[in-house]
């Protein structure tokens, strides 16, 4: 992660970046207001500013976000699948999380998402972020994604993974997704890359997996005719 | 599971099953062991079992089986359990040969590691490897793994490479090629520029996968660099408005059909570049005007990809620069979207209520007058059963609200109160509260929602709401008599509402007379009569209601001593009401009652004097210590206002606590000129005690001399002998110790511990000691502080200042040695933040003698550049040998006196 490092005085004079946006005075890492010549950084999404020595000290502890708004850089944060008993079936994460931070992401958003009437709407606001999620059978289909993205626009894209999970799997159901969960990520994978959607035509989609599934299978008939071989000669 | 799946059995997760031995079994067994398990513990076990063979078969180096325990591994990874001891494997099998192997190593990849590992940076070279592989399919993996993982450093060693692939023969390549460019500059913003060329060229592709992520691409290319965003403004915006209106016109097109719509994601993306685009650029927003009004126009809104569609072009016409006639027509979507009340499909009109009350609120800022219009379906959506479109709509209308509209407005929230969800409750009446207050056209107004609230929801509005309804009805002498009477009948149909008691309890009391008297008519009020006695029994009934809690029995106890006064025929009833709490196992209440007990037995002479109606309290005053702090508890400053005689003595800060407790907020300190505190009934103002004490306070604090203590009537040499008179039957006692403050120290004891010009006062009942200034020409003077305490060690603070020269202050620090021992080598060190300056004068002695016989002082001067501004802050560290052992201690001290 790079950072990029001015001097607050200069960051005062060409304004934030966002203009709407009051730039802070004090640094929240170590609470000392900034001087004129003092190196800061501000940060791409947020705008947020520390001193350029805390923010880094703050990073080398592998946290990730803004320690202000935990802001992070994708379009979609993580992709979550939650059986209606709370089992978690895919997980991707897009924004780096901690495997601590992500067992506490998931525990508190299925209580969340669970305990929810069906006639909700399908957003949830959770923690400064939106969940969308769409039910399918028993399946929870969760997209983590910012305030200012487009919610309907995800519900699609759901729904688009859906179709072409149904698709592939021909009338997907929980066990598919149980027995071949690596199958699930493969075509998550060509559909959204970097937490945004690279590919809009389900044919196309459907049409890599394929492709690179019988890649596998010609794989395997040659590694059984190898075994085969070495099975007969060394009898 | 099902036999639809296991006759197809995938070479990479059985691969191995012709070579099984030993406990580790085939992936779908292990699944169906998990699967099988009852409890969690047992979960664990099955766990923990396959765990340690995937270990033990790790260890071996075992390459037929690293395949499938990846697998495994990546399914208990899934479950939450540690997986970290894979993570090597990932790098194995994406450093082999076979596709396969790849593919489950990099699944395994952006599983199980995230790009804070630094395992991480060990495959930096087998992905540049792979990017350049031949196999297309192997590239894809390499750039999928990039695109979710890839940390700065792997950006900056592998920017080339996916630079050159955004030109690859295979558009599926591109395409990801694309979406990895949007990682990389999102990590290593300076690499940008590389990729705008490129970038540019996308835009002009068919395919649209690749457009759709080319366009991603420019998106976030215009975020981080001013340059991409002025290349494609100039070069690019026509090109997209006539892609986008390609889009729109296109025929049928089953691939990327979507409910009629033709790619409805191409579409969002499209309108999401042309607002950055537009934004802040008038030629851009002129050229993309009328594409904009055909999306917004033609496109369907009766499934969700169209409304998606719509909901994107609506942000993307608020935020572009203006064009009138377009962002009425956005506004007017929004409106639709609202109003689809009937619409069969529940969760897509859910789903729609909610972006468009979000998409309101920005509008808010940009054509109020538009969103205006929608103002009955906004408030509609108040009483949604969704929690969160409640929330959003209630804030816009919160943002609403005007003069103009204020009272139809604040008559639907309020009627609403009534049938609302409890928990909702506390969020509506902040907001009816807060709305109320800032629009009141008039008190009686302001006076007659607030009682609505009140009885309607009394025990969820916060405290300082009902502290500034007492204020406003302080200051409005004319609705004195109306409210009380309102109050009167509140409190008879909505008894259990506590916030509207309390209220009750004090007006009633302050105002009692003009309840009985109908005092101050008003035209629109029904007569009613009231006797004393009734008014008496509104206050009995308060206090002994079970859920009556401590402050509001205390406010009845005070309202109680004041109508004994005002309605002479009652008193001994009241008397009665009030010796009842005598034995209360309350300490607070004990004390009440037995002090307002003998008030009301024995000095008749005084009491109509001492239970005058209060003075005026001050709004200004009151806003501003909301403002400065509202995190008191209720509690507490009822505990502060009649302390236990016997109690300790207070902090030297003691606040003034007025009679209501409606300064629950921090009381200001007795040095600042506090022309218009509140103050407490019984409580001593420190003028005439100081005078008790014999010391002159300092000419600043002449403002609290004006105020009009309850207590201090008459000049303050009166006071010295009446208090103790009053309070004990002690006559001419004239100490100025209390009677009932025992524990309280002497004035002179208290004078040899705390110097610098801070004399001692002694409140007579709650044995407070108040510090006063003792010099009347330093200008101010400032208490002094316990600075530091540790086991060892104290170190109070002195402070003053030299006139004429406010930013510098004088500190003469004050150690005392604590132990036993004595300490030798004593050396103080202080550091302090850039704005202060500090110089540290040499000290008295570096030995300071044991158990507190003997003191070293040492003086600091602190210049304070940002004076008025900011507080001192300082840190100190303290070394000294003792029994020839080195010791340092350190401290931070903020507590500073404000003002220095």
């Amino acid at each position: 992660m790079s950072l990029s490092v001015a001097r607050f005085q200069d960051l005062q004079a060409h304004g934030t970046k966002r203009c709407a946006q009051v730039l802070e005075e004090t640094c929240s890492v170590c609470l000392v207001d900034f001087e004129e010549d003092d190196l800061v950084s501000q940060l791409g999404k947020c705008g947020h500013v520390f001193h350029v020595d805390c923010i880094e000290r703050w990073i080398e502890s592998s946290h990730f976000s803004c320690p202000i708004c935990r802001s992070l850089f994708f379009n979609i944060h993580f992709v979550l699948l939650i059986s209606r008993q709370g089992k978690v079936r895919l997980t991707k994460w897009y924004s780096p999380y901690t495997q601590k931070e992500r067992n506490k992401v998931l525990r508190e958003l299925s209580g969340v998402i669970l305990a929810r009437g069906p006639k909700l709407c399908n957003f949830v606001d959770w923690r400064g972020y939106k969940v969308v999620y769409k039910r399918y059978a028993s399946l929870y289909f969760c997209m983590c994604i910012d305030q200012e993205d487009n919610e309907l626009e995800v519900l699609e894209m759901i729904h688009h993974f859906v179709e072409i999970l149904d698709r592939y799997f021909g009338s997907v159901c929980e066990l598919d997704l149980i027995f071949n969960f690596h199958k699930a990520y493969y075509i998550l994978d060509e559909i959204l890359i970097a937490g945004e959607l690279q590919e809009s035509s389900k044919k196309t989609v459907a049409r890599l997996i394929a492709a690179q599934d019988s890649l596998v299978e010609t794989a395997k008939e040659q590694a059984s005719s190898i075994s085969n071989i070495i099975a007969q000669a060394t009898k | 599971m099902s036999g639809k799946h296991s006759s197809t059995l995938e070479y990479d997760w059985d691969i191995c099953t012709f070579k099984v031995f030993g406990i580790v079994k085939g992936g779908r067994d292990m699944i169906r062991a998990i699967r099988a398990c009852k409890t969690a513990a047992e979960e664990r076990a099955v766990v923990r079992k396959e765990c340690a063979a995937i270990r033990a078969s790790i260890n071996e180096n075992d390459h037929d089986y690293r395949h499938r325990n990846l697998a495994k591994l990546m399914f208990i990874h899934m479950l939450g359990y540690p997986t970290h001891f894979g993570q090597m494997e990932c790098l194995k099998l994406i450093a082999s040969a076979g596709f396969p192997e790849k593919r489950i190593g990099y699944l395994g990849l952006m599983l199980l590691l995230d790009e804070r590992q630094e395992v991480l940076m060990l495959v930096t070279n087998s992905l540049k490897q792979d990017l350049n592989h031949t196999n297309q399919y192997i590239v894809g993996l390499a750039l999928c793994a990039l695109g979710n993982i890839c940390s700065a450093e792997m950006a900056r060693d592998l920017a080339p490479e996916v630079e050159r692939l955004l030109q690859f023969r295979d558009p599926n390549i591109r395409k990801k090629a694309a979406l990895c460019s949007i990682r990389i500059i999102r990590k290593v913003p300076e690499l940008a520029e590389n990729f705008i060329n490129p970038a540019a060229t996308l835009l002009k592709e068919k395919h649209h996968g690749v457009l759709i992520t080319g366009v991603q691409l420019c998106t976030d290319l215009c975020k981080v660099s001013e340059e991409a965003l002025e290349y494609f403004r100039k070069k690019c915006t026509e090109g997209l408005v006539k892609t986008l209106k390609d889009v729109v016109n296109s025929p049928y097109a089953p691939e990327y059909d979507i409910a009629g719509i033709a790619d409805p994601f191409l579409h969002i993306r499209l309108l999401k570049l042309l607002r950055v685009l537009g934004q802040g650029d008038a030629d851009a927003s002129e050229c993309m005007n009328d594409i904009l009004a055909q999306v917004a126009t033609k496109t369907e809104s009766n499934k969700n990809a169209g409304n998606a569609i719509l909901y994107e072009c609506v942000e993307t016409i608020m935020s572009i620069e203006d064009s009138g006639g377009l962002r009425v027509l956005a506004i007017n979507i929004l409106g639709r979207f609202l109003s689809n009340r009937d619409n069969n499909i529940r969760s897509n009109y859910d789903a729609l209520t909610y972006v468009a009350l979000n998409m309101l609120m920005k509008a808010i800022t940009v054509d109020a007058q538009a969103v205006q219009r929608h103002r009955a379906t906004i408030l509609e959506c108040v009483k949604d059963s969704d929690a969160s479109i409640r929330k959003r709509a209630l804030e816009l209308v919160y943002v609403l609200v005007n003069e103009s509209n204020v009272k139809p407005l604040t008559k639907e929230l309020i009627d609403y109160l009534e049938v609302s969800d409890e928990e909702f409750k506390g969020d509506l009446t902040a907001k009816i509260c807060s709305i109320v207050t800032k629009f009141s056209p008039e008190k009686i107004w302001y006076i007659d929602q607030m009682l609505k609230v009140l009885s309607e929801a009394g025990n969820f509005v916060k405290d300082e709401v009902w502290h500034a309804l007492i204020v406003v009805i302080s200051n409005a002498s004319d609705l004195h008599g109306y409210t009380v009477r309102a109050l009167y009948r509140a409190f008879q149909l909505s008894a259990e509402q506590e916030s509207l008691v309390r209220v009750a309890i004090w007006c009633i009391g302050e105002y009692g007379d003009m309840l009985v008297n109908n005092v101050g008519m008003l035209d629109i009020e029904d007569p009613i009569t009231v006797t004393e006695s009734d008014a008496v029994d509104v206050i009995e009934v308060a206090i002994k209601h079970h859920t009556s809690d401590l402050t509001t029995k205390s406010m009845g106890l005070i309202a109680l001593l004041k109508l004994s006064s005002r309605f002479p025929s009652c008193s001994e009833r009241i008397k009665d009401i009030v010796v009842q709490y005598k034995g209360s196992l309350v300490l607070e209440l004990q004390q009440r009652s037995i002090e307002l007990n003998s008030i009301i037995a024995k000095h008749q002479n005084i009491r109509s004097t001492l239970v005058e109606r209060m003075p005026v309290l001050d709004e200004a005053t009151f806003i501003g210590k909301k403002a400065g702090s509202m995190q008191s508890t209720v509690s507490s400053p009822v505990g502060a206002s009649i302390n236990l005689p016997n109690g300790v003595a207070k902090p030297s800060a003691a606040p003034l606590v007025d009679l209501l407790d409606l300064g629950s907020d921090d009381v200001p300190a007795p040095s600042s000129s506090g022309g218009d505190l509140l103050h407490d009934l019984l409580g001593v103002d420190l003028a005439p005690a100081s005078k008790q004490s014999g010391v002159n306070h300092s000419p600043n604090n002449n403002g609290t001399d004006v105020l009009l203590d309850l207590l201090s009537i008459g000049s303050p040499t009166q006071t010295s002998s009446s208090l103790p008179d009053m309070l004990s039957s002690s006559q001419g006692n004239k100490t100025p110790v209390s009677p009932l403050g025992l524990a309280a120290p002497s004035s002179n004891s208290i004078q040899a511990t705390s110097s610098a010009g801070a004399a001692p006062v002694i409140d007579l009942l709650d044995g407070f000691a108040a510090s006063t200034p003792k010099h009347e020409n330093n200008g101010t003077a400032y208490p002094s502080v316990v600075a530091f305490e540790s086991s060892n060690l104290r170190m109070v603070f002195n402070f003053s200042k030299q006139p004429g020269n406010p930013q510098t202050t004088v500190i003469e620090a004050t150690f005392t040695n604590l132990s036993a021992n004595v300490y030798t080598d004593f050396i103080v060190q202080a550091a302090v933040p850039k704005f202060l300056q500090l110089h540290l004068e040499p000290a008295s002695s570096n030995t300071l003698p044991a158990s507190g016989n003997g003191s070293v002082t040492q003086t600091l001067r602190v210049t304070n550049s940002q004076h008025g501004k900011k507080s001192l802050v300082m840190r100190i560290r303290i070394a000294y040998k003792m029994n020839n052992k080195d010791v340092l201690e350190e401290g931070q001290i903020s507590k500073f006196p404000p003002g220095l």
